[in-house]
């Protein structure tokens, strides 16, 4: 399981890669990280949405409230242009970080 | 007819909702958002083979306490919060406006109704106000005042009771504060219109002798009531308070 200061500085990466394949809601979104992750990213579910709101009023996501497909209101969330240079942006870094980690530990293999 | 099962989630889902209601920090959106959350949850939960309340069970538990997720919806929605706040302040104090302006205006059109009733035509001078009479008429007025001011808070105490029934109208209202500001603004502009009326007409039809009794003894009659509505407003400000008493933090204790 990963630490829960991990998984909250990734959640904003995770959710801006996953909207980047299309518009999602927040059940679709915690489905996708599980199963991408094979349920080593497990978020306290209810947590992920004051998350969304906030990227929404950093102007990163953009919300619309719509008819699901069982008749009920379902908040969609989707991309704006903005959100996709922050994913620009935090690729970059998370790349930084794993290219960095993954050069240390090519040369100390047996790292303890 | 609804399926009996279906109901149960319903109730249950209402019930789960009422409890994150009573925190401030969730708007009536975010309620939304979170139902669609654990319906989904529920579906794929019952899918795998799970029963409809273990499913309920499951979704609510993974979505988080709501001591959890409170302080996290409290950071996004401070702003709405503290609007809610100042709109539910506002709200308050025009109910309680609209409830004097009623009163007063109810009771004053019931007595002088009644005096017209009688035979005092103020029109063509019968209404001959002597201390006597006048503290009558003050002391009717008071009943008539005491007495609608009474029913208003009764209904209002109505709403308070019934706000737990969710599907109630009055609980439905109570959970839209733009809609319930609304109409208590318009309905006390209604009042002011009346009040309005009613001074027309008793500029209309009284004589200036007659009107300024009246207005001496009404303001006899006001000065007791004054003390009597503090009584009031101070008794309903402490039945409040203990009603929500058993709330700490925003989260119900049971």
């Amino acid at each position: 399981m990963l630490s829960r200061e991990l998984i909250a500085a990734s959640t904003v990466p995770l959710v801006l890669s996953i909207l980047q394949e299309g518009e999602s809601y927040g059940y679709a979104l915690i489905q996708r990280v599980q199963s991408l992750s094979g349920a080593k990213i497990v978020w306290t579910e209810g947590m992920l949405y004051p998350v969304l709101h906030w990227m929404e009023a950093q102007g990163l996501i953009k919300s619309e409230w719509r008819e699901s497909e069982t008749g009920r209101k379902r908040k969609y969330y989707r991309l704006r242009p903005k959100g996709n240079q922050t994913l620009v942006t935090e690729r970059e870094h998370w790349l930084t970080v794993h290219q960095t980690l993954i050069k240390l530990w090519k040369t100390q293999p047996h790292l303890n | 007819m609804e399926d009996p099962t279906s109901f149960e989630l319903n109730q249950a889902i209402r019930g789960w909702q009422d409890g994150l209601r009573h925190s401030p920090h969730f708007r009536e959106e975010d309620l939304t958002e979170l139902e669609t959350h654990v319906r989904d949850a529920v579906a794929t939960f019952q899918a795998k083979g799970l029963a409809e309340d273990e499913a309920f069970l499951l979704a609510t538990r993974r979505l988080g306490e709501a001591s959890r997720l409170e302080p996290e919806f409290a950071k996004v929605n401070r702003a709405e919060v503290w609007l809610n706040r100042l709109l539910w302040m506002l709200i308050g104090v025009q109910a309680w406006g609209l409830l004097r302006e009623l009163s007063g205006v109810l009771s004053r059109a019931v007595v002088v109704g009644g005096l017209w009733g009688l035979g005092f035509h103020v029109q063509s001078g019968q209404l001959r106000l002597d201390w006597g009479r006048g503290v009558l008429v003050a002391t009717f007025m008071s009943l008539a005042y005491l007495l609608v001011l009474a029913g208003l808070l009764g209904g209002c105490w109505r709403i308070i009771r019934k706000e737990r029934d969710a599907d109630h109208f009055l609980a439905r209202a109570l959970r839209r504060p733009v809609f319930l500001g609304v109409v208590v603004t318009f309905t006390l502009l209604v009042v002011y219109s009346l009040r309005g009326v009613e001074n027309f007409l008793f500029t209309r039809y009284c004589s200036m002798t007659e009107f300024a009794r009246l207005s001496f003894y009404q303001m006899v009659s006001g000065s007791l009531l004054t003390l009597a509505q503090t009584v009031a407003f101070v008794a309903l400000t402490i039945a409040l308070l203990r009603r929500f008493r058993g709330f700490h933090g925003g989260v119900v204790i049971r």
